[in-house]
Protein backbone atom coordinates (compact mmCIF):
# COMPACT_ATOMS: atom_id res chain seq x y z
CA UNK A 1 0.00 0.00 0.00
CA UNK A 2 1.28 3.58 -0.78
CA UNK A 3 2.41 6.22 1.81
CA UNK A 4 0.38 8.95 -0.23
CA UNK A 5 3.93 10.66 -1.00
CA UNK A 6 3.30 10.09 -4.87
CA UNK A 7 -0.15 10.83 -4.74
CA UNK A 8 1.29 14.17 -2.72
CA UNK A 9 4.31 15.30 -4.90
CA UNK A 10 5.02 12.49 -7.48
CA UNK A 11 7.94 11.25 -5.07
CA UNK A 12 7.78 7.87 -3.01
CA UNK A 13 6.39 4.31 -4.00
CA UNK A 14 4.36 4.66 -7.36
CA UNK A 15 1.15 4.46 -6.88
CA UNK A 16 -0.61 2.32 -10.10
CA UNK A 17 -3.62 3.49 -9.72
CA UNK A 18 -2.94 7.23 -9.54
CA UNK A 19 -0.88 6.81 -13.18
CA UNK A 20 -3.45 5.10 -14.47
CA UNK A 21 -6.25 7.66 -13.69
CA UNK A 22 -4.35 10.56 -14.50
CA UNK A 23 -3.71 8.78 -17.80
CA UNK A 24 -7.11 8.06 -18.42
CA UNK A 25 -8.83 11.79 -17.37
CA UNK A 26 -6.29 13.38 -19.80
CA UNK A 27 -8.84 13.12 -22.36
CA UNK A 28 -10.95 15.58 -20.56
CA UNK A 29 -7.92 17.75 -19.25
CA UNK A 30 -8.91 21.70 -19.91
CA UNK A 31 -6.14 22.22 -22.38
CA UNK A 32 -4.59 25.32 -23.81
CA UNK A 33 -6.31 29.07 -23.11
CA UNK A 34 -9.78 29.74 -23.48
CA UNK A 35 -10.99 33.03 -23.21
CA UNK A 36 -14.15 34.12 -21.52
CA UNK A 37 -16.76 35.25 -23.89
CA UNK A 38 -15.83 38.91 -23.36
CA UNK A 39 -18.79 39.78 -25.71
CA UNK A 40 -21.56 38.68 -23.01
CA UNK A 41 -19.94 40.38 -19.82
CA UNK A 42 -18.74 43.57 -21.86
CA UNK A 43 -22.26 44.10 -23.79
CA UNK A 44 -23.35 45.96 -20.67
CA UNK A 45 -20.14 48.15 -20.73
CA UNK A 46 -20.29 48.88 -23.98
CA UNK A 47 -24.27 49.99 -23.52
CA UNK A 48 -22.92 52.32 -20.81
CA UNK A 49 -20.08 53.49 -22.91
CA UNK A 50 -22.48 54.50 -25.87
CA UNK A 51 -24.61 56.62 -23.58
CA UNK A 52 -21.43 58.22 -21.64
CA UNK A 53 -20.88 59.50 -25.72
CA UNK A 54 -24.26 60.74 -25.76
CA UNK A 55 -24.12 62.33 -22.14
CA UNK A 56 -20.34 63.95 -22.09
CA UNK A 57 -21.03 66.60 -25.55
CA UNK A 58 -24.60 67.35 -23.81
CA UNK A 59 -22.50 68.17 -20.22
CA UNK A 60 -21.06 71.23 -22.33
CA UNK A 61 -24.25 72.84 -21.50
CA UNK A 62 -23.81 73.38 -18.35
CA UNK A 63 -20.67 75.80 -19.22
CA UNK A 64 -23.26 78.09 -20.95
CA UNK A 65 -23.22 76.47 -24.22
CA UNK A 66 -26.72 74.82 -25.28
CA UNK A 67 -27.89 71.31 -25.03
CA UNK A 68 -28.64 71.53 -28.38
CA UNK A 69 -25.46 71.39 -31.00
CA UNK A 70 -25.20 74.28 -33.28
CA UNK A 71 -26.49 73.86 -37.04
CA UNK A 72 -23.14 74.04 -38.40
CA UNK A 73 -21.66 70.97 -36.21
CA UNK A 74 -20.33 68.05 -37.97
CA UNK A 75 -19.91 65.23 -36.52
CA UNK A 76 -17.75 62.42 -38.12
CA UNK A 77 -17.02 58.89 -36.60
CA UNK A 78 -13.95 57.08 -37.81
CA UNK A 79 -14.88 54.02 -39.84
CA UNK A 80 -12.58 51.67 -36.62
CA UNK A 81 -14.98 53.66 -34.88
CA UNK A 82 -12.19 53.91 -32.02
CA UNK A 83 -13.09 57.30 -31.55
CA UNK A 84 -15.74 59.85 -31.99
CA UNK A 85 -14.61 63.20 -33.38
CA UNK A 86 -17.60 66.03 -33.05
CA UNK A 87 -16.26 69.43 -34.71
CA UNK A 88 -18.23 72.76 -33.60
CA UNK A 89 -17.40 76.46 -33.62
CA UNK A 90 -15.78 75.87 -29.83
CA UNK A 91 -13.02 73.38 -31.22
CA UNK A 92 -12.52 69.98 -31.53
CA UNK A 93 -13.34 67.27 -28.96
CA UNK A 94 -12.32 63.93 -29.21
CA UNK A 95 -13.74 61.03 -27.21
CA UNK A 96 -11.91 57.20 -27.02
CA UNK A 97 -14.35 54.96 -26.65
CA UNK A 98 -11.68 53.09 -25.01
CA UNK A 99 -11.08 55.43 -22.37
CA UNK A 100 -14.67 55.53 -21.57
CA UNK A 101 -14.90 51.65 -21.41
CA UNK A 102 -12.49 51.78 -19.16
CA UNK A 103 -13.94 54.59 -17.07
CA UNK A 104 -17.10 52.88 -16.92
CA UNK A 105 -14.85 49.32 -16.06
CA UNK A 106 -13.97 51.95 -13.25
CA UNK A 107 -17.07 53.15 -11.58
CA UNK A 108 -18.16 48.91 -11.47
CA UNK A 109 -15.73 48.27 -9.29
CA UNK A 110 -16.91 50.60 -6.86
CA UNK A 111 -19.87 49.00 -6.97
CA UNK A 112 -20.66 47.41 -2.91
CA UNK A 113 -19.90 44.02 -3.22
CA UNK A 114 -22.26 40.91 -3.43
CA UNK A 115 -23.49 39.13 -0.59
CA UNK A 116 -21.14 37.39 1.22
CA UNK A 117 -22.69 33.83 -0.27
CA UNK A 118 -21.41 34.40 -3.77
CA UNK A 119 -18.21 36.86 -3.21
CA UNK A 120 -15.67 35.38 -1.16
CA UNK A 121 -13.59 37.96 0.88
CA UNK A 122 -9.67 37.89 1.25
CA UNK A 123 -10.15 34.78 3.98
CA UNK A 124 -10.85 31.24 2.71
CA UNK A 125 -12.72 28.90 4.77
CA UNK A 126 -10.59 25.50 4.98
CA UNK A 127 -13.26 22.43 3.98
CA UNK B 1 5.16 26.69 -7.23
CA UNK B 2 5.11 30.45 -8.72
CA UNK B 3 8.28 32.19 -9.05
CA UNK B 4 8.21 35.35 -6.65
CA UNK B 5 8.52 37.16 -10.32
CA UNK B 6 5.36 35.26 -11.58
CA UNK B 7 3.92 36.82 -8.02
CA UNK B 8 4.94 40.30 -8.69
CA UNK B 9 3.13 39.83 -12.52
CA UNK B 10 0.53 39.09 -11.02
CA UNK B 11 0.11 41.75 -8.05
CA UNK B 12 0.35 44.02 -11.12
CA UNK B 13 -2.24 42.22 -13.14
CA UNK B 14 -4.73 42.65 -10.15
CA UNK B 15 -3.86 46.59 -9.51
CA UNK B 16 -4.11 47.11 -12.96
CA UNK B 17 -7.70 44.77 -13.22
CA UNK B 18 -8.82 46.59 -10.05
CA UNK B 19 -8.93 50.00 -11.70
CA UNK B 20 -10.36 48.95 -14.69
CA UNK B 21 -8.37 47.41 -16.70
CA UNK B 22 -10.03 44.86 -18.88
CA UNK B 23 -6.94 43.32 -20.66
CA UNK B 24 -5.36 42.91 -17.22
CA UNK B 25 -8.14 40.45 -16.35
CA UNK B 26 -8.01 38.67 -19.44
CA UNK B 27 -4.44 38.24 -18.51
CA UNK B 28 -4.94 36.69 -15.15
CA UNK B 29 -8.21 35.10 -16.21
CA UNK B 30 -6.02 32.86 -18.85
CA UNK B 31 -3.55 32.44 -16.27
CA UNK B 32 -5.82 31.01 -13.65
CA UNK B 33 -8.49 29.38 -15.81
CA UNK B 34 -7.54 25.81 -15.77
CA UNK B 35 -7.73 25.51 -12.24
CA UNK B 36 -11.13 27.26 -12.27
CA UNK B 37 -12.47 24.73 -14.84
CA UNK B 38 -10.98 21.99 -12.93
CA UNK B 39 -12.89 23.24 -9.63
CA UNK B 40 -16.09 23.55 -11.31
CA UNK B 41 -15.63 19.80 -13.05
CA UNK B 42 -15.52 18.63 -9.96
CA UNK B 43 -18.82 19.29 -9.52
CA UNK B 44 -20.31 19.25 -12.79
CA UNK B 45 -19.86 17.43 -15.89
CA UNK B 46 -17.81 19.30 -18.76
CA UNK B 47 -20.11 21.67 -21.10
CA UNK B 48 -22.18 23.02 -17.71
CA UNK B 49 -18.30 23.53 -16.19
CA UNK B 50 -18.20 25.93 -19.37
CA UNK B 51 -21.15 28.14 -19.05
CA UNK B 52 -19.99 28.35 -15.43
CA UNK B 53 -16.80 30.00 -16.06
CA UNK B 54 -18.91 32.84 -17.57
CA UNK B 55 -20.56 33.76 -14.44
CA UNK B 56 -17.24 33.01 -12.48
CA UNK B 57 -15.45 35.43 -14.95
CA UNK B 58 -18.70 38.26 -14.45
CA UNK B 59 -18.64 38.04 -10.99
CA UNK B 60 -14.78 38.22 -10.01
CA UNK B 61 -14.86 40.94 -13.11
CA UNK B 62 -17.15 42.89 -10.76
CA UNK B 63 -16.02 42.45 -7.07
CA UNK B 64 -12.41 42.57 -7.74
CA UNK B 65 -12.54 46.24 -7.04
CA UNK B 66 -12.85 45.18 -3.17
CA UNK B 67 -9.90 42.57 -3.43
CA UNK B 68 -7.35 44.06 -0.62
CA UNK B 69 -5.13 41.68 -1.00
CA UNK B 70 -3.67 41.14 -4.26
CA UNK B 71 -1.62 37.74 -3.06
CA UNK B 72 -5.16 36.27 -2.39
CA UNK B 73 -6.59 36.66 -5.70
CA UNK B 74 -5.92 32.96 -6.47
CA UNK B 75 -7.45 31.29 -3.72
CA UNK B 76 -10.06 34.47 -3.89
CA UNK B 77 -11.06 33.34 -7.60
CA UNK B 78 -11.06 29.66 -6.37
CA UNK B 79 -13.41 30.46 -3.60
CA UNK B 80 -15.66 32.35 -6.21
CA UNK B 81 -15.56 29.28 -8.58
CA UNK B 82 -16.55 26.93 -5.57
CA UNK B 83 -19.69 29.21 -4.82
CA UNK B 84 -21.13 29.77 -8.47
CA UNK B 85 -20.69 25.07 -8.29
CA UNK B 86 -22.60 25.26 -5.08
CA UNK B 87 -25.31 27.50 -6.25
CA UNK B 88 -25.47 25.81 -9.80
CA UNK B 89 -25.57 22.40 -7.38
CA UNK B 90 -28.63 23.66 -5.50
CA UNK B 91 -30.44 25.27 -8.57
CA UNK B 92 -29.97 21.62 -9.88
CA UNK B 93 -31.43 19.69 -6.65
CA UNK B 94 -34.76 22.25 -6.44
CA UNK B 95 -35.47 21.46 -10.35
CA UNK B 96 -35.22 17.70 -9.50
CA UNK B 97 -37.62 18.48 -7.16
CA UNK B 98 -39.90 19.58 -9.67
CA UNK B 99 -39.30 17.93 -12.78
CA UNK B 100 -38.51 14.24 -11.96
CA UNK B 101 -37.54 12.06 -15.39
CA UNK B 102 -40.20 9.06 -15.47
CA UNK B 103 -38.29 5.73 -14.34
CA UNK B 104 -39.63 4.25 -18.07
CA UNK B 105 -37.21 7.16 -19.13
CA UNK B 106 -34.34 7.03 -17.16
CA UNK B 107 -34.16 3.13 -18.13
CA UNK B 108 -34.71 4.32 -21.58
CA UNK B 109 -31.09 6.78 -21.52
CA UNK B 110 -29.26 3.95 -19.82
CA UNK B 111 -30.23 1.56 -22.19
CA UNK B 112 -29.06 4.13 -25.42
CA UNK B 113 -26.54 4.59 -23.46
CA UNK B 114 -27.65 8.41 -24.24
CA UNK B 115 -25.65 9.64 -21.15
CA UNK B 116 -22.14 11.04 -22.96
CA UNK B 117 -19.29 9.09 -22.09
CA UNK B 118 -15.58 9.76 -22.57
CA UNK B 119 -13.15 7.59 -24.01
CA UNK B 120 -12.09 4.41 -21.68
CA UNK B 121 -14.27 5.23 -18.93
CA UNK B 122 -12.72 9.16 -18.33
CA UNK B 123 -16.80 10.12 -17.83
CA UNK B 124 -17.47 7.34 -15.33
CA UNK B 125 -14.37 7.69 -13.24
CA UNK B 126 -15.40 11.71 -13.17
CA UNK B 127 -18.71 10.79 -11.93
CA UNK B 128 -17.29 8.46 -9.23
CA UNK B 129 -15.20 11.76 -8.05
CA UNK B 130 -18.46 13.92 -8.14
CA UNK B 131 -20.06 11.34 -5.55
CA UNK B 132 -17.07 12.51 -3.15
CA UNK B 133 -17.90 14.28 -0.79
CA UNK B 134 -17.39 17.66 -1.06
CA UNK B 135 -13.76 18.39 0.19
CA UNK B 136 -12.13 15.29 -1.42
CA UNK B 137 -13.83 16.37 -4.55
CA UNK B 138 -11.74 19.29 -5.60
CA UNK B 139 -8.25 18.31 -4.40
CA UNK B 140 -8.65 14.70 -6.21
CA UNK B 141 -9.79 16.79 -9.04
CA UNK B 142 -7.16 19.24 -9.40
CA UNK B 143 -4.44 15.78 -8.85
CA UNK B 144 -5.99 13.28 -11.14
CA UNK B 145 -7.24 15.78 -13.55
CA UNK B 146 -5.05 18.59 -13.32
CA UNK B 147 -2.20 16.58 -12.93
CA UNK B 148 -1.10 18.91 -10.20
CA UNK B 149 0.69 18.20 -7.06
CA UNK B 150 -0.67 18.31 -3.84
CA UNK B 151 1.79 21.60 -3.03
CA UNK B 152 0.51 22.92 -5.93
CA UNK B 153 -2.95 22.58 -5.48
CA UNK B 154 -2.39 24.11 -1.97
CA UNK B 155 -1.00 27.11 -3.13
CA UNK B 156 -3.39 27.85 -6.15
CA UNK B 157 -6.70 27.12 -3.96
CA UNK B 158 -5.52 28.59 -0.83
CA UNK B 159 -6.32 25.87 1.30
CA UNK B 160 -3.12 24.64 3.83
CA UNK B 161 -0.58 21.95 2.81
CA UNK B 162 -2.01 19.60 5.29
CA UNK B 163 -5.45 19.61 4.92
CA UNK B 164 -4.87 18.68 1.08
CA UNK B 165 -2.84 16.20 1.71
CA UNK B 166 -4.93 14.48 4.00
CA UNK B 167 -7.81 15.00 1.77
CA UNK B 168 -5.93 13.63 -0.85
CA UNK B 169 -4.98 10.81 0.80
CA UNK B 170 -9.08 9.98 1.93
CA UNK B 171 -10.34 10.67 -0.99
CA UNK B 172 -8.08 8.48 -2.75
CA UNK B 173 -9.15 5.81 -0.27
CA UNK B 174 -12.36 6.43 -1.19
CA UNK B 175 -12.33 6.16 -4.54
CA UNK B 176 -10.53 3.38 -4.66
CA UNK B 177 -13.36 1.55 -3.60
CA UNK B 178 -15.70 3.19 -5.53
CA UNK B 179 -14.30 2.66 -8.62
CA UNK B 180 -13.59 -1.43 -7.68
CA UNK B 181 -17.00 -1.18 -6.55
CA UNK B 182 -18.63 0.05 -9.74
CA UNK B 183 -16.63 -1.88 -11.83
CA UNK B 184 -14.78 0.59 -13.63
CA UNK B 185 -11.20 -0.12 -13.36
CA UNK B 186 -10.11 -3.37 -13.15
Amino acid sequence: MSDGSYLWDRTGERDPLVDVLVSKLASKRPVGRRRVDMTRWLAPLVSAAAVLLVVIPLGGAEHGATAVAPPDDTRSEPADGSAIVVSSPRGTTTTDVGGALNSVAGEMTDTPAAPADEVPSDTISQH
Amino acid sequence: MASRRQRRRTRALVRRARRGNASAFATLWDDHSSTLRGILMSMVHGQEAEDLMQDVALRAWKAIGALEDADRFSPWLCTIARNVGRNALAAKRRAAETIAISVDEAAEMAATGSTPNGPEGADEIMNCIRELPEAYREPLTLRLLLDLTGPEIAERTGLTPGSVRVNLCRGMKLLRGQLEGEGVMP
